[in-house]
């Protein structure tokens, strides 16, 4: 986080700049025009960020990643090849696996909490969703729909 | 699984006495919110302070809950350890539920204090 702040000397972010203070690597998918994204971000060759995605640096996504559009990402660090879904919100976290950790040192297990649909291998094209994740997932649409984006906790995040 | 219900100024505290709102919790869990729901209780505090994990079918025990008070109801949560704070960030729930740190809190700010 600190090198893609240029707190580091000597350290150079890999990638070309797509936008100011947007760097990428080969073969990423995205348009910057169509997502929401504060500098300074990192994203990783073959990685996918879909229109409507919201990232908030410093922010390093990994090769291979894909982010779809509705997904926040806030100050994180998301591994190579990880998937996050429209309905996640990954803040001040690294995710690595099926193991999100926050900078206090918390760990969530996303596989035991069975919210791994949320956040999961982008590789693993087979994985589906069960009915109780389903029902879940549709909960939360219908919640997510009453509401203004940073209603009501107050944490509006820039 | 069983909660306790301590009646306040105009609202009502929950409690669970277990650290676990699993799958193996949630249904049990999920009938009692549901019945303090719908006996008259508008605004209630769900005090999560024992419970120091929780997964989708306890958020989904939460929900049905807040959807049993309907709109002129209210649930919030208070007491919430930092892994239940991370999966209720992770699936936005603190976008849609107030969370408080303590309980003298959530009960001051339901009864307007």
């Amino acid at each position: 986080m600190k090198a893609l702040n240029g707190e580091v000397s000597g350290v150079s972010v890999p990638g070309k700049e797509i936008a100011p203070g947007i760097q990428a690597g080969l073969n990423v998918r995205i348009r910057p025009e169509a997502c929401e994204l504060k500098p300074p971000i990192y994203i990783g060759g073959s990685a996918t960020v879909e229109d409507g995605a919201r990232i908030v640096g410093p922010t390093w996504i990994g090769a291979g990643a894909h982010v779809a559009g509705g997904a926040q990402i806030f100050r994180s660090l998301v591994f190579d090849h990880t998937r996050i879904h429209s309905g996640a919100t990954v803040r001040d976290t690294m995710i690595c696996g099926s193991y999100s950790v926050r900078s206090d040192g918390t760990v969530l297990d996303l596989e035991r909490s069975d919210i791994d649909f949320l956040v999961r291998d982008a590789r693993d094209t087979t994985a589906a969703l069960t009915e109780d994740q389903r029902q879940l997932l549709d909960l939360l649409d219908e919640f997510h729909k009453g509401i203004s984006p940073d209603a009501p906790s107050g944490s509006t995040e820039t | 699984m069983n909660l306790t219900v301590m009646p306040g100024d105009g609202y009502v505290v929950v409690q669970p006495d277990t650290d676990s709102l699993d799958v193996t919790q949630a249904v049990a869990f999920k009938q009692q919110m549901v019945q303090v729901a719908t006996q008259g209780e508008k605004r209630v505090v769900l005090d999560l302070s024992t419970v120091a994990f929780m997964d989708s079918s306890g958020l989904g025990a939460i929900i049905s809950c807040m959807k049993a008070l309907g709109r002129d109801g209210e649930l919030v949560l208070c007491g919430a350890q930092s892994g239940v704070q991370m999966l209720l960030n992770l699936t936005r729930m603190d976008r849609v539920i107030r969370l408080f740190p303590d309980r003298e809190a959530a009960a001051a700010a339901l009864s307007g204090r």
